[in-house]
């Protein structure tokens, strides 16, 4: 890890403040970042210090940084250096200072280093049309981004920019919501469907259709794209439009539909991207547009009803002015449409030979043919056609791009405004952000970290180690690659677990009294099974005497007795035992998405009432947590041992648990299983609460911790251990069926729902 | 051998003849299923049909049953069954106490085909008193009566196993499953689930064709969702509404989508999904 000393130069030149503020959060900064990022991080600090926008910016700069860079990757992160000394040029070094401290809201909120890179831009824009715009949306940053996408805030600002040019005053109401016409255009912008909203919907609609999994993403739109959103292809992935203007409720839902199955069709029925060739751009379109049709009569021979969804869209008349744009919507609806009547001789061909071609749809190169033809009559019919201009419609379909191979022609318009071509460039952009995001969350910088924890601890690192309760236990850890275990690879140090306030404990127990009340009824449901006797039985191991008396005098007066004789006494069932296993890393300390509480208070206190109910049923149980810093580091923690009361003492430790470091999760798992081996019980089971995969500092491959943890998770089950997981990643669905199998696991989507779902996950699954 | 071949039940016997089945099953093979489960009968091997819900289990058990002229008592199990339920047990009555033979009991003295339904909800120590039935001893022991009774040559168990099950807690012991052969069933090949459509619910092969169309599209969101896919009884169901006059697009809403799911989401995506195959 690098040290801060290495920097002494530039934090001199700092200052003391922020060489405070530095000192104390240096590791979590350390491994937010590469080693390139450090430095850039710091000289970023520099430089927004000799620009003299004051010590309260830079501190901000510093303190905020580095959470933008887990959320949105680094070089997004750095992008706002320059949006703020942009924007302290048109303003003030408060407005300057929000560009930082609300940086952690946008990237959490957007999500994604492109997104986030295009708020920049957009407050840079707003800054210089007008300034007085800046401070007022970032001070409610949070809730219009609830409201709105990017793109909505960035068109209900300009429409506030547009409509109050001239007067500043009104534009400062607008943008404070003090006027009526602000909040109207906000609500109006709110209500329209957007893409987060049915991008669910979407891919399962998807899935359902094809059974193949084509990924749906936002298309991100930066400064100066007008009108005229477009989906656009990206290999198997979809990028639809954050929102379709001018389209509300279902008819929006309609639409994105329409959208995200034509693309769907071109994935799967465009095989080969056309190559441009000498193609020259009417013929492009035309080309574009033929094989639109092409896809779609494919995709209706396997589902009919598709036609009424995409028909809908084709308004185009015949009559009119015989423009190349409105032709193509004619000939677009023609091609579809068989009730449509045109009497266009171009329209009219086009549709013959389309349709004459008919038993040979299913091969390409017909659309390029076609498309061919067209276009070299309609540049004989004299009819103008601009491709700067020229977008797709009707509006559903995309823009076409992720079907040609511009090859080294470079692309035919390379006019920075040109909407059609945002596609194409948009993809390129992504393929970097895409790895970002896979990296982040995993391990910080590679490299010398692990020797450098071996041999001297670094100061940082030092206020994290605590004494060990045990000697270390060394485990084999699996290698994939090798495909064999690699011996005493893992060292596992239990620690004592720090003690906190119990009576923090009790508060989550009374704060959460309807869901506790809850439990109890389901616990009662499942208590029925405790020891009873169990009177009025067909059967039983005893008589019931009462019932025998009743018995007895019905046979005497000669009535059919109740044969329900016998009494039980009710074996207790449940003979269970279960270790719960909390994943403790650092990631746990993040907010979860409305910021009211972190992951790892969310699992406390679903931990809490798990305890309590397990207490209230009374099968036996652990509670223990586990945080690694290395291989030879993984540390345990016993915050509850099996026949060891719930009390006070595991209730402090609860309070104390803290999250820190990395998740190496078969270690682990295999020293849980170690507790339960030993243990009699007719069933035993591991429910490890996690929110992340299986990740350590000096792995490097995603795979590697995955593989390991999945053949822990086949040890413990030779054992007779089950292994259940609840995992808080929604991205879990990648990794956690491979090691858990295909039951064995619950995604939780919601994770504020986590207090409730978890002893409810518990009672399902024991029942 | 067919269903007149039944002579050997005597007339005492009539308490089992109620349980034959006079009139052949629809059944339609999708493999080799017939004849392995025949000759598994010949040497009297239980057998275990796996495969998710709707599939055919029950039906083909019914066919097997016609085909080889047994009566076949089928019992569905469920987690609050004792071995009593199974075996039999004494009832009072105004003259003292009476011993009631169980299903399984019945079937195991007449010689019929017993098959338990959904194995696994029954409690595992119910399931044991099937071990001495289906191994060589071939006998149940009926304890509170003191009696051995040893099973009728053309007794056969089979039961059925659902291996797609919620909790981890629920399944067969080893030394249970170890005692069965087994069968695996899921839905049919596209061709062969049209024909059963169309021939259950009388839809004509085109709508038949269309169900099936949706059903694997459906399935396509098992494991995304949904828990399991849209059986071929289900399909049966949806055809023999359309049947009744009932508008397709809804009969399918009523049959297909609101019974497995109440994720709006993916009732959605169903939806959209049943409208673009009609």
């Amino acid at each position: 890890m690098a040290k801060l000393d290495e920097y002494s130069e530039l934090l001199d030149a700092l200052g003391p403040h922020a060489k405070e503020l530095l000192e104390s959060s240096w590791l979590e900064a350390s491994r937010s970042f590469t080693e390139n990022g450090l430095t850039r991080y710091l000289e970023g600090a520099r430089e927004l210090a000799t620009a003299g926008l004051g010590w309260s910016v830079v501190l901000a700069y510093l303190r905020e940084t580095p959470g933008v860079a887990r959320e949105a990757g680094e070089d997004a992160a750095f992008g706002a250096i320059d949006a703020a000394l942009a924007i302290y040029a048109h303003t003030d070094a408060r407005t300057a200072e929000q560009v930082f401290s609300t940086g952690n809201i946008a990237a959490r909120r957007l999500g994604d280093a492109a997104l986030y890179r295009a708020y920049l831009e957009f407050l840079t824009e707003l800054a210089s049309l007008a300034p007085v715009g800046v401070a007022p949306i970032l001070q409610r940053l949070d809730r219009l981004l609830e409201q709105l996408t990017l793109d909505g805030l960035r068109r209900w600002a300009l429409l506030g920019v547009q409509s109050h040019m001239r007067d500043p005053n009104a534009q400062a109401r607008y943008f404070t919501l003090d006027s009526e016409e602000g909040r109207q255009l906000l609500q109006a912008e709110g209500d329209q469907t957007v893409f987060p909203d049915v991008e669910r919907r979407l891919s399962l609609y998807l899935r359902a259709l094809w059974g193949r999994d084509i990924k749906l993403r936002p298309l991100i739109h930066t400064k100066g794209a007008s009108a005229g959103r477009r989906a656009t292809i990206d290999g198997w992935t979809i990028r639809m439009p954050q929102s379709y203007r001018g389209f509300v409720g279902q008819s929006g839902l309609t639409l994105y539909r329409a959208a995200a199955v034509h693309a769907s069709a071109h994935i799967l029925f465009t095989t080969q991207r056309f190559p441009v060739g000498s193609l020259k751009p009417l013929q492009v379109a035309l080309v574009s547009l033929v094989e639109d049709a092409r896809v779609e009569q494919l995709a209706l021979r396997e589902f009919p009803g598709l036609r009424n969804l995409w028909k809908a869209f084709h308004v185009a008349q015949a009559g009119g002015a015989v423009t190349s744009g409105a032709l193509m919507a004619r000939l677009a609806r023609a091609l579809i449409d068989a009730d449509y009547e045109d009497d266009n001789p171009w329209v009219v061909k086009g549709r013959r030979l389309f349709f004459e071609q008919k038993q040979y749809w299913h091969e390409q190169s017909i659309s390029r043919a076609l498309g061919g033809l067209l276009g070299n009559d309609m540049g004989q019919m004299r009819v103008q056609f601009n491709f700067k201009t020229h977008v797709v419609e009707p509006a559903y379909r995309d823009d076409n791009q992720g079907i040609w191979d511009f090859g080294d022609m470079g692309e035919p318009s390379p006019d920075d405004d040109d909407v059609v071509m945002q596609g194409a460039r948009l993809a390129d952009d992504d393929s970097n952000t895409g790895e970002n995001e896979n990296d982040k969350g995993a391990q910080p910088p590679p490299g010398e970290k692990e020797q450098v924890k071996l041999t001297a601890p670094s100061k940082q690192d030092e206020g994290l180690r605590e004494e060990p309760l045990s000697p270390p236990i060394r485990y084999d850890e699996w290698d994939y690659v090798i495909g064999r275990e690699r011996p005493s690879w893992c060292t596992l140090l239990e620690k004592p677990a720090p003690e906190g306030d119990p009576h923090a404990i009790e508060e989550i127990l009374d704060r959460n009294q309807d869901l506790v009340n809850r439990v109890k009824y389901l616990v009662k449901a499942v208590q029925v099974q405790r020891p009873v006797k169990l009177k009025k039985r067909l059967e039983g191991d005893r008589l019931d005497l009462d019932a025998c008396i009743n018995a007895t005098i019905d046979l005497r007066t000669g009535v059919p007795p109740d044969p329900r004789v016998h009494a039980i006494l009710g074996r207790q069932q449940r003979d269970l035992s279960v270790l719960v296993l909390l994943d403790l890393s650092q990631s746990t300390n993040d907010l979860i998405a409305d910021e009211s509480t972190t992951v790892l208070n969310l699992a406390r206190e679903a931990t809490v009432l798990l305890a309590d109910a397990m207490a209230r049923i009374g099968d036996s149980f652990a509670i223990h947590g586990f945080s690694s810093n290395g291989r030879h580091d993984v540390g345990y923690y016993r915050f509850k041992d099996f026949d060891r009361p719930y009390g006070d003492l595991s209730k402090a430790r609860l309070a104390g648990m803290t999250g820190q470091l990395s998740t190496r999760m078969g270690t682990a798992l295999r020293h849980a299983g170690s507790f339960l081996q030993d243990r009699r019980a007719h069933k035993k089971l591991i429910l490890l609460v996690t929110d992340g995969e299986p990740s350590d500092i000096d792995v490097h491959d995603a795979q590697y911790l995955v593989f390991d943890a999945k053949k822990a998770v086949e040890e413990n089950s030779r054992h007779g251990i089950f292994t259940y997981c609840m995992s808080l990643d929604p991205k879990a669905d990648r990794y956690v069926s491979r090691i858990f199998g295909m039951r064995n696991y619950m995604v939780l989507d919601h994770i504020r729902r986590l207090p409730e779902k978890l002893p409810m996950l518990y009672m399902r699954v024991t029942n | 051998m067919n269903a007149q071949d039944t002579d050997n039940l005597s007339p005492a016997n009539g308490i089992v003849r109620q349980y034959t089945i006079d009139v052949e099953p629809y059944y339609r093979a999708v493999a080799d299923e017939v004849s392995l489960f025949e000759a598994a009968y010949a040497v009297r091997m239980p057998m275990m049909l796996k495969g998710p819900t709707g599939c055919g289990k029950t039906r083909f058990v019914e066919y097997m049953a016609w085909k080889l002229g047994r009566p076949l008592i089928t019992l569905a199990c469920n987690e609050d069954m004792t071995a009593s339920d199974l075996v039999g047990r004494y009832l009072l009555d105004a003259d003292g106490t009476r011993w009631q033979d169980g299903p399984l009991t019945l079937a195991v003295r007449f010689g019929a085909i017993c098959y338990l339904d959904e194995v696994v909800e029954a409690r595992q120590d119910t399931t044991v008193v099937i071990h001495p039935l289906t191994d060589a001893r071939r006998v149940l022991p009926l304890e509170k009566k003191n009696e051995l009774v040893h099973a009728h040559p053309d007794f056969q168990l089979v039961i059925s196993y659902n291996p797609g099950y919620q909790s981890i807690l629920k399944d067969l012991k080893q030394s249970t499953k170890q005692r069965f052969g087994a069968l695996d069933f899921s839905y049919p090949e596209r061709e062969i689930e049209i024909e059963i459509v169309s021939h259950e619910s009388g839809v004509g092969p085109e709508t038949a064709a269309k169900l099936v169309t949706i059903a694997q599209r459906a399935r396509n969101l098992k494991g995304h969702g949904l828990e399991e896919g849209i059986s071929t009884r289900m399909l049966i169901y949806a055809g023999s509404l359309i049947g009744q006059g009932v508008e397709p697009v809804a009969a399918c809403h009523v049959s297909l989508i609101r019974p497995i799911t109440d994720d709006a989401d993916i009732r959605d995506a169903l939806g959209a999904t049943i409208r673009a195959c009609f």
